[in-house]
């Protein structure tokens, strides 16, 4: 059994310390694997001047060169045969260039181990007949937005009674079902059974914001109810409002307690999910390690700090995204602080990079012409 | 106080409120008698001798901007307000006595007539500029409403109220309202009003203008623009080079004439790569002297974000970086043309480009093209000017000159003061 496999294996979550020289050694054997299996990332590293020896405890794995996650947007990187691809997946932006992502078999077993553990760990698993919400897109056929895969992948752990879906495929392009929601929402309510709503938090809140505006009653569904939400606003960041004021609005409309509303954070070009525990904050579990790296010199950051969130994990064989920096921006804070019993660290998102309005033509210029 | 309500200061919720009344007021005050060119020249002439100078230098300084760049940009504001410069640019936009009947034929005879009230949507890149767009409204003799931008820190409704204090005629011309473009309701109301509305900023700013204002409303659009260097060989390339490095540093790219690329006529890579060294010698000359100011956490995210992708196409021979230590500039080279903004702050692209491909790949922006620092020998001069020109392009300057604008200038290919008036003309006799 490799390293990595043990890693996989291992029963508490987020017990980073007792694993700490595993992940090392899970680390090396994922760098070893890259650099032999990918002639770009045996370069890369070389440019960098950084060798598996170089990694020796656990901290040094900071010093992995990481990646800029966009680089996949723009070219095609595989650390395995084309053959052995099982699952392709493309981030879910709206607009623009999507990143794509590339499976094998074995990445996607560790991948499976690791969501199930952490479902349970999270008390998310069910085995009572479940109605589904899901505030995303209709799978269908030429859809490889990995989000949707997650999604559906996710209607696994409570037995699903009836999935209905907020944006309908209608021919080649996807309309929201306002009255399909509302409806299935109230036959829900009536149904008494736990309803499952997951998708993007961007369009909870518009589901929300629609029952507020058109008067619509109050439903008070299953106390054990469950909202998983995830992929960020996205381009809807002008009308994000705070995690809490939406997880209130969820008590108020839905009737589902804020405890049992939980963010997401995930990436295609990562891989790993973070899940928010009980007060709302994704701690990082024995599977990565994340860090906050300087915006100019790229150095690890300490907590409270903002600066590019950045992942290591030995999850993907089939591309070198073992050491990757996102293009969001994030702060580290001690786990300790938390006081829900996981004492890892957590990170919170505090934007994504030049979303600010910045002063200046070209800028505005530039987001035009990426259309982004 | 940042809002003002038919010349007075107001707080921003009082003005809210009297958006019913602003209808009636207008309507009282598109009667008054004309307010001609040079009440308003006389009044902007006394508030650029009044400006503190060193006042103003502080609060942007504050504000991040260099100290050299303040001292400039309250120069030119002050040159800019100067009798002679706006008596000068409504003289060449609008001609003489613009406001005077002028005879055309045996019983007909025109004349130049406000809109009526402009509105102005200010954008937050160029600090004052809103300012400056009131006054062209006010040389045109227009009633104005202005929504300020974001980021301003109160320096438009600050000059327009010195301009008030000298001038209170100027009173019932002047509508100043600090509120979000997101407030739809607000902005709806205030283009209700308006004969005409004058929008700076992005493409989304005037985008969503378009969508507010019924298809009767004249835009005067502002748009943002691209602009870029471009060099044919020849014998003055350094000293081009020199000049283009001012144009990057001294602006920090942020204008819309800054160079964002600078295309070099080859085929060759190491010709190209020498090129990009030279050009990155100079840029680092020059920032010696004007050292740029600390960068704001997302812009230097932005920039270090760029590097990142470039280091890993390096890998594949697609681009390459060239950085100083202290990480104060960059020279990007790619070496596939597309012309692009890049990441501002002394960062820039060099491309080679061959000529038969220019005029298609300009094209792609039209619309959004400026101005091009052109160094080339003389007798390509007018062939190169010829496809800039076909392809959009307004302005060509020296390297060195590129955000230099001389008194009257047209502001993208356009006389500004002749989009806030119309002619009238009336027949008379039997």
């Amino acid at each position: 059994m490799t390293a990595r496999e043990k890693l996989f294996a291992y029963n508490n979550i987020y017990d980073q310390e007792g694993s700490n020289d595993l992940f090392c050694e899970a680390m090396k054997e994922s760098i070893q694997h890259h650099s032999s299996h990918c002639q770009l990332y045996q370069r890369f590293l070389e440019a960098k001047r950084f060798y598996v020896e170089c990694i020796k405890s656990v901290d040094d794995c900071k010093k992995i060169p990481a990646i800029p996650a966009h680089f996949f947007k723009y070219h095609e990187v595989l650390s395995i045969n084309k053959d052995d691809i099982e699952v392709h997946a493309t981030s879910s932006g709206t607009e623009g260039q999507k990143s794509q992502i590339f499976l094998d078999s074995d990445s996607i077993k560790l991948g499976t181990k690791m969501a199930i553990k952490a479902m349970k760990y999270h008390g998310l698993i069910s085995l009572i007949p479940t109605n589904y919400l899901m505030l995303g897109y209709e799978p269908k056929e030429g859809n490889e937005m990995g989000n949707t895969k997650v999604a559906m992948g996710m209607t696994r752990f409570a037995p699903a009674k009836e999935k209905v879906f907020a944006l309908r495929a209608m021919g080649d392009r996807y309309e929201v079902d306002y009255f399909g929601i509302i409806n299935a929402l109230k036959r829900f309510n009536k149904q008494k059974l736990p309803v499952r709503i997951m998708g993007f938090p961007s369009y909870l809140y518009m589901l929300l914001k629609m029952m507020k505006d058109s008067g619509i009653k109050p439903l008070r569904l299953n106390k054990r109810s469950l909202v998983l939400t995830g992929g960020g606003w996205k381009k809807f960041d002008d009308i994000m409002i705070d995690k809490k004021e939406l997880y209130q609005m969820v008590e108020e409309f839905l009737g589902i307690p804020s405890k049992n509303c939980r963010d997401f954070y995930s990436a295609v070009e990562h891989s790993v999910a973070y899940p928010e525990c009980e007060n709302h904050h994704m701690h990082v579990p024995i599977w990565s390690r994340v860090i906050i790296r300087d915006v100019k010199s790229l150095e690890p950051l300490g907590f409270n700090q903002p600066g590019f969130l950045s992942f290591i994990s030995p999850l993907v064989s089939s591309m070198p995204i073992s050491s990757i920096v996102m293009g969001d921006m994030a702060v580290l804070k001690d786990g300790k602080d938390c006081g829900c019993g996981i004492v890892t660290p957590y990170f919170e998102i505090i934007g994504r990079m030049g979303t600010s309005k910045a002063r200046s033509c070209a800028v505005a210029a530039s987001e035009y012409m990426k259309g982004e | 106080m940042e809002n003002i309500y038919r010349g007075e200061p107001i707080l921003k919720g009082e003005f809210i409120e009297k958006l019913n009344q602003l209808k009636q007021d207008i309507e009282k005050d598109l009667l008054l008698e004309p307010l001609m060119p040079n009440v308003v020249i006389e009044a902007a002439h006394r508030l650029s001798k009044k400006i503190n100078q060193q006042e103003v230098v502080q609060q942007l300084l504050l504000l991040g901007v260099p100290k050299w760049a303040a001292e400039d940009y309250v120069k030119v504001t002050i040159d800019s307000l100067g009798r002679e410069a706006l008596a000068k640019k409504v003289n060449i936009e609008l001609g003489e006595n613009p406001f005077e009947w002028k005879r055309i034929n045996e019983g007909i005879e025109e004349k130049n007539q406000p809109l009526g009230v402009i509105m102005h949507i200010g954008a937050g890149n160029t600090l004052g500029l809103s300012a400056f767009s009131v006054i062209e409204g006010l040389l045109t003799g227009n009633i104005n409403i202005l929504k300020l931008p974001e980021n301003e820190e109160g320096i438009s409704s600050k000059l327009l109220m010195g301009l008030i204090e000298i001038e209170p005629r100027l009173k019932p011309y002047i509508y100043v309202l600090d509120v979000s473009s997101r407030n739809k309701e607000v902005i709806s109301k205030l283009i209700d009003v308006a004969n005409g509305v004058a929008v700076w900023g992005s493409d989304e700013a005037i985008g969503a203008v378009r969508l507010l204002a019924p298809p009767s409303l004249p835009i005067i659009e502002w748009g943002h623009r691209l602009s870029f260097a471009y060099f044919s060989k020849n014998d003055n390339e350094e000293e081009a080079l020199v000049g283009l490095a001012k144009d990057i540093c001294l602006t920090d790219q942020l204008y819309c004439s800054s160079p964002q690329c600078v295309f070099y006529e080859t085929d060759n890579t190491d010709e190209l790569n020498d090129f990009a060294h030279r050009l990155s010698k100079h840029i680092a000359n020059v920032a010696e002297e004007y050292p740029s100011a600390v960068r704001a956490f997302d812009v230097q995210a932005q920039i270090t974000w760029t590097h990142e992708l470039i280091k890993m196409e390096e890998l594949l021979e697609k681009k390459r970086l060239i950085i100083d230590e202290k990480k104060q500039f960059s020279v990007m080279i790619d070496y596939n043309a597309e012309l692009k903004p890049a990441p501002l702050y002394r960062n820039i692209w060099v491309m080679p480009i061959k000529r038969e491909g220019l005029l298609g790949l300009l094209r792609v922006h039209k619309g959004h093209l400026q101005t091009v620092g052109l160094s080339c020998r003389n007798e390509d001069i007018n062939e190169l000017s010829d496809i800039f020109y076909a392809a959009g392009i307004c302005r060509i300057t020296t390297c060195g000159h590129m955000s230099i604008h001389y008194t009257g200038e047209p502001h993208d290919g356009i006389y500004a003061l002749g989009r806030y008036i119309r002619k009238v003309n009336r027949r008379y006799g039997r």
